[in-house]
């Protein structure tokens, strides 16, 4: 008998052959959808329509359609744009930091968190584009020989390395999400009863052959995109943060800046991955692949994450009062820990430091339905620390002439809606049309892994 | 593969085929290729086949693009368009590092890619030409060349079938 680790539960739970691991994963494929799906669906499709009359205001009226103003230049765009961009961290953080670190328990939910890292990155890439006002501009912040002399973008600019992360970053995710899905496609188009849906995933697949030198190559290739991305990931949050970090408004002047970020990603992609593969498991009936340990070692990692999160938090507090900078000691004590938005900062606080702790207990990591709730609370906590972060250090700056609210217009909440709609549009075509689950990887921890035992 | 009749072992578990393919080259026989749902770790040492040299490309490509930015930064600025920003240095190596960097990763991931479609020949629509259907769902196959001599043949289907093949078959690639 093989030897089974007392440390780690089975990654498939059943004596599964590799067919009945195909047929399971791809059924959904062949089912018709339930009507939640369509409903969800069409749900999705209407938070679109909104998102993109709201786009269309924004573009033939212009910026002035939202709620900013003098002061708080940056509004709800900026703060969905970061929040947007570090559920796009969920991909990476699974996919292809667990790969590099060889965790085998990631083979389960690496492909639905590759995919919501698409599609976030996607309704995050908007949000610039969208604040330029002249969309039909936006080509100008790309590095091309042009008859202003030419005049060429400023290379050493956060804003310009920002673009260039994020575009490559969609890139490497995309491209790691499609070759990931190749061995997928062949299956799928073997098993496929109709000439449609045979001509498609063949297409797709682009003549994989399941020999030992494409896997040898397939293998090659992860690792590469993995190793790159990886360093990717770490610097595209970090040059959000600079984005912050390297003006002079109190708050955002920080060193912390980009660590935390960076972390703030990957806490909001985990508790993203965690809302997600919950729905998923139950919806899809896939218990026996994702099963509760996978959630647990989720909760697990999100625990630690939020203790890095709370020291963050602190060290801020600590360090503007320790500064002595009155601009600083103003902006935290005056208009976050306490003063008119005090509110969302305790809830950030709450739900980002102090909720996911309930996870320390084993009680709370079993059920699912707390869970569920926690990981919802992380997401909307994040929010709160982007809005606190923009909206705080904006307001009341350093002429209390120029103090001001901002409450975001009609159209900016539409615009945000847009975006969810797609996410969720997204991903219901995702789980309708495509693996949700990696069946090549599934099946190569299946048998050192699973209930089934080996003899040598 | 070239024009030839390849005789297929075909094994529905990893162990018999790892086990099936160490036994067949203790014999001296030359594995062409091995057909597998997943990649088996270590394959390649196993049954002796090409290993990728990808890894050496995506260095190559990674010096090659990490120069050519940072000569494309410095031209830009210094030479095509030199503009003072604020008062700082045309040329600053720290500030060029990050986008550096990013451009790098940009580059070194596409070009790997590109090889990695070029080499495997992958195309939209090109088709499959599974070896056998199976392959992608719960068989694993092992392919050897047809020997001239019906002993050599017959011996290798033996040692296929003593070693856990479910069955053995015979097919002419083109």
């Amino acid at each position: 008998m093989i030897y089974e680790s007392p440390v780690r539960d089975p990654y498939v739970i059943g004596e599964k052959s590799y067919h009945q691991i195909t047929e399971d994963i791809l059924k959904p494929i062949d089912k018709t959808p339930s009507k939640a799906w369509y409903i969800v669906l069409y749900i999705s499709i209407v938070a679109m329509c909104i998102g993109g009359y709201s786009l269309y205001k924004t573009f033939t009226v212009g910026i002035g359609t939202w709620g900013l103003n003098n002061s708080v230049t940056w509004g709800w765009g900026i703060i969905n744009f970061v929040w947007w961009i570090g559920i796009g961290h969920a991909g990476t953080a699974f996919s292809i930091f667990l790969l590099v670190l060889r965790q085998k328990w990631r083979t389960s939910i690496n492909r639905s968190a590759e995919a919501m890292t698409i599609f976030a990155i996607i309704c995050a890439g908007l949000y610039p584009m969208a604040h330029m006002g002249r969309i039909w501009l936006c080509f100008y912040i790309f590095p091309y020989p042009n008859t202003r002399g030419p005049l060429w973008v400023n290379f050493n600019s956060p804003l310009f390395w920002d673009v260039v992360a994020i575009g490559t970053y969609v890139l490497a995710s995309a491209t790691f999400w499609y070759l990931g899905m190749m061995p997928d496609f062949v299956t799928i188009k073997e098993r496929a009863k109709t000439k449609l849906s045979k001509f498609i995933y063949g297409t797709l697949s682009l003549g994989w052959n399941a020999s030992s030198k494409t896997w040898n190559r397939y293998e090659a290739i992860s690792y590469i995109l993995g190793g790159l991305a990886a360093a990717l990931v770490v610097s595209v949050h970090s040059i959000v943060a600079m984005d912050f970090a390297t003006s002079v408004i109190p708050g955002w002047h920080t060193t912390i800046f980009p660590p935390f970020f960076v972390v703030g990603a990957i806490f909001s992609g985990f508790s993203m991955v965690l809302t997600l593969v919950i729905i998923m498991r139950k919806a899809f009936n896939l218990q026996d692949y994702i099963t509760s340990s996978h959630i647990d070692a989720i909760t697990r990692i999100l625990v630690f994450i939020s203790l890095i999160m709370g020291i963050a938090y602190l060290t801020e507090l600590f360090i503007s009062w320790y500064s002595g900078n009155g601009f600083e000691i103003f902006t935290f004590y005056r208009n976050r820990v306490t003063g008119t938005y005090s509110i969302p900062f305790w809830l950030m606080i709450f739900f980002n430091a102090v909720l996911p702790q309930l996870f320390w207990s084993k009680k709370f990591r079993n059920n699912l339905t707390l869970v569920f709730i926690i990981s919802l609370c992380v997401n909307i906590g994040m929010w709160f620390e982007r809005f606190i972060i923009v909206v705080t250090s904006l307001s009341k700056d350093y002429l209390p002439a120029n103090w001001t609210t901002y409450t975001p217009s009609i159209i900016e909440v539409g615009i945000f809606i847009g975006t969810l709609g797609f996410f969720v549009f997204g991903l219901c075509l995702f789980l309708r049309f495509l693996p949700i689950i990696a069946v090549s990887e599934v099946k190569s921890v299946t048998k050192r892994t699973s209930e089934t035992p080996l003899e040598h | 593969m070239s024009k030839s009749t390849l005789i297929l072992g075909v094994f529905k578990d990893e162990n018999l085929m790892v086990d099936a393919i160490k036994k067949i080259r203790e014999k001296s026989i030359k594995i062409e290729e091995v057909f597998m749902p997943y990649p088996v770790h270590n394959i390649e040492d196993i049954a002796g086949l090409h290993k990728t040299r990808l890894y050496g490309a995506a260095l190559l490509f990674g010096i090659f693009a990490a120069t050519s930015v940072f000569y494309f930064l410095y031209w830009a600025t210094v030479k095509s368009y030199p503009l003072v920003y604020g008062g700082k240095p045309i040329f600053s190596i720290p500030s060029d590092i990050v986008i550096t960097f990013v451009l790098t990763i940009n580059i070194t991931s596409g070009l790997s890619v590109i090889a990695f479609f070029i080499i495997n020949k992958f195309y939209p629509g090109k088709d499959s030409n599974l070896i056998d259907p199976r392959v992608v769902d719960d068989t694993f196959v092992v392919a050897i060349h047809k020997p001239e001599s019906i002993e050599d043949t017959n011996l290798i289907n033996e040692l296929f079938m003593t070693n856990g093949a479910i069955e053995v078959n015979e097919k002419f690639i083109q």
